[in-house]
């Protein structure tokens, strides 16, 4: 049975060489993802032989079975993968994604990093942001970020040793583009995303002012943003890097 | 108790722990399937007692023997009788959409969680995603940056796995100094199963092609929060799965509809509902639910960050806190264990705190990753006894006692409580949670640390 099926992939895996061949003469990436000698999914994609066919050569193998027959079709799939010199997406695949331009991927894009890599243009201060906090923040986190429904922002007394451990912007948080990147995705709650660039780099001032973190004026934007540094930077220990240290 | 033929006379029975626990293939050897179910259908919860349910109806002849029943329906509902058995919601109160809802594990049976009953974790509400507007954007350190529509991404080869999907959040009320008294599926309910089936994500990153740069992929989701976190690369090329079905049918809204990451046995946040953008990156993006929320903070004030694993643990699901035992007799303890890292192994139960252990019978197939379901039979005396389940998975790991997790991670860190839970069953059968034996006297001094779910 095993033996028949392999049979059966290897006769496929050459119709497949002789499709990367003749897409390779044509030679242009397009003429390789697009090329109708590559088996593309049958139109429905559910049922039928033809569609099986095509499954048991394109997935990834389960980890644990069918190992045996996984590393000969591997192998086959590796050596006419070789062949084909642009590295092109795999042959294997339906490649049905639509390229994304740089522009597309700038009007998505809205993460910050905390290098501050994403920052848009736009400047603001903690004197400006604390009328926008006032209206937009302040029913949920209480004034001056401490006493409503939802995280407390500021006012830390309580040091994260204690019985009592308040985790705030300033005693907890490492990165203050992480208060940039949350407001402008995610606040406020009733109308995420309305704020203005403006509006969040001054909100983001206020809390940080709130924190003893930075001045009233210091004016927080792109550059001097992810310049702060958070008292609690150093405070984490990444458990998946010291995992995999271990392996 | 009315005597049963089919059973064997109770003095009869071997136990093989303290305090009544008898051989876990007892019910197979002897077949008592039928009698078992009876006696253990005695384990209910207060509220609806068997006698509450007597009613002048002949049993011979009732109604519905009688009359035409109802006509077909196009999508099922359950028994108007099982009203009870919903999620539990708990959300704050001034943004009714974000909070938890969670799964009644203590009214389930099996290992597959119903889809309508799958805990939820919204930050701000369900979205009501409309599939033909939505799109996959995935870019950043990947060779061709595309979008990937559903209707597109309905016509890749796909895969079906069963596991879990646990919250990291999930059981925190165990950090608590008092035990938490809701009923076992509310305070340790925010894991479910499911049968999820989708795109491997390799399927997808090979085709963009993922540059040897990329260690990161951040994830958003199009929710209103719109929630992003960061994962690594090698567990998405691993086994991380592009989902959209769940048991059989499209994901429901609040699971993610129409598209949501898998990432078996990986807090649930990282499986991101609604999934609408992948960035390969060569670092994390430092997101609020991976610097602020989800991390542990230890007695030493430092925070355990990217702890993705959820470690295994067990609990015993029936008879289980508020239920009552109506009577002494055999009864079978039933309930849940799972592992992130992999199958469970093995599960004992003890009756009497921990002093002597019963190996559980597991039920077949113990799949990776997945809820496992464990059985014991058990001979009730009547006395006080005191309920534990310790599950080993195949690494090895074993359920650590509260007491021991506490020492090694303090009571401030929210996330990732696994310890083995205890349930104190009294003279009059009514079951109760308690941490240790002393607790139950113990004049309650409960100061929630359960920071909430904002």
């Amino acid at each position: 049975m095993m033996k028949k099926t392999l049979q059966r992939l290897l006769t496929i895996s050459v119709l497949i060489a002789a499709g990367i061949k003749k897409a390779l003469s044509m030679s242009s990436l397009s003429s390789i993802r697009h090329s109708s000698i590559l088996p593309l999914p049958p139109e429905e994609g559910r049922g039928g032989v033809k569609q099986n066919n095509f499954s048991a050569f394109s997935l990834p193998l389960p980890p644990g079975e069918g190992r045996g027959e996984g590393k000969n079709l591997l192998a086959v799939l590796l050596i006419f993968s070789f062949l084909n010199p642009v590295h092109a997406n795999p042959p294997q695949s339906p490649n049905l994604g639509q390229p994304a331009s740089p522009e597309e991927i700038a009007h998505w894009d809205i993460g910050i990093m905390p290098d501050g890599e994403g920052l848009p243009e736009g400047k603001g201060t903690a004197q400006a942001g604390k009328a926008i906090y006032e209206k937009h923040c302040v029913a949920c986190h209480g004034p001056e970020g401490a006493g409503g429904t939802a995280d407390p922002l500021a006012g830390a007394k309580m040091a994260l040793t204690s019985d009592y451990p308040e985790q705030t912007i300033g005693s907890y948080w490492p990165y203050a583009t992480t208060i940039f990147d949350m407001t402008r995705r995610s606040m406020p709650m009733t109308a995420p995303g309305a704020l203005s660039n403006n509006e969040v780099y001054a909100v983001t001032a206020y809390l940080l002012y709130l924190n003893n973190i930075i001045g009233e004026k210091d004016e927080m934007n792109a550059g001097t943003l992810p310049q702060v540094q958070m008292p609690n930077r150093d405070g984490f220990i990444n458990v998946y890097e010291l995992e995999e240290k271990k392996k | 108790m009315k005597k049963n033929p089919h059973m064997p006379d109770v003095d009869d029975l071997q136990s093989i722990a303290g305090n009544g626990l008898l051989d876990r293939r007892l019910f197979l050897k002897t077949g008592l399937t039928f009698s078992v179910a009876t006696l253990a259908a005695s384990a209910v919860p207060k509220v609806i007692s068997a006698k509450d349910i007597d009613s002048p109806i002949d049993p011979a002849n009732p109604p519905w023997l009688h009359e035409p029943g109802a006509p077909f329906s196009i999508y099922g509902t359950p028994s108007k009788y099982e009203d009870e058995v919903v999620r539990f919601p708990t959300a704050n109160r001034d943004v009714s959409g974000n909070g938890v809802s969670w799964t009644p594990l203590h009214k389930l049976e099996g290992t597959i969680t119903p889809s309508g009953l799958h805990f939820e974790r919204h930050h701000n509400g369900v979205p009501q995603v409309d599939p033909a507007q939505h799109k996959l954007l995935i870019h950043g350190l990947v060779r061709n940056p595309s979008f990937f529509n559903i209707e597109d991404l309905l016509r890749y080869p796909m895969q079906s796995r069963i596991c879990f999907v646990e919250c990291g959040g999930n059981s925190n009320a165990g950090w608590n100094k008092s035990p938490a008294k809701a009923e076992a599926g509310y305070f340790h309910g925010l894991v479910s199963c499911s049968e999820w089936t989708g795109v491997p994500l390799a399927t997808i990153l090979n085709e963009v092609g993922v540059t040897e740069k990329a260690k990161w992929l951040i994830t958003e989701g199009a929710d209103a929060f719109a929630m992003n976190i960061s994962i690594p690369i090698e567990k998405a090329m691993q086994d991380g799965m592009l989902a959209l079905y769940q048991n059989g049918e499209r994901i429901r809204p609040e699971n993610g509809y129409p598209l949501r990451l898998i990432l078996p046995g990986w807090e649930g946040v990282l499986n991101v509902k609604w999934l609408r953008r992948l960035k390969a990156t060569d670092k994390p993006i430092m997101a609020r639910n991976e610097t602020s929320r989800y991390t542990e903070l230890q007695p030493d004030g430092k925070a355990r960050m990217f702890t993705f694993v959820m470690e295994a643990k067990s609990l015993i699901t029936s008879p289980s806190a508020n239920m009552i035992l109506k009577q002494p007799g055999l009864y079978q303890i039933t309930g849940l264990a799972w592992s992130g890292r992999g199958k469970i192994k093995e599960v004992e139960v003890s009756a009497d705190g921990g002093k002597s252990w019963a190996e559980a019978e597991l039920q077949e197939p113990v799949l990776s990753q997945s809820l496992t379901r464990f059985r014991v039979p058990w001979q009730w005396n009547g006395k006080p006894a005191i309920l534990k389940s310790r599950a080993t998975d195949e690494t090895g790991y074993v359920q650590p006692e509260r007491d021991k997790l506490i020492a090694e991670r303090g009571r401030h860190g929210f996330f990732h409580y696994n310890a083995i839970v205890t349930w104190k069953i009294d003279e009059e059968g009514v079951v109760n949670h308690i941490y240790d034996e002393k607790d139950i006297t113990k004049t309650t001094d409960d100061i929630s640390i359960d920071s909430g779910w904002d």
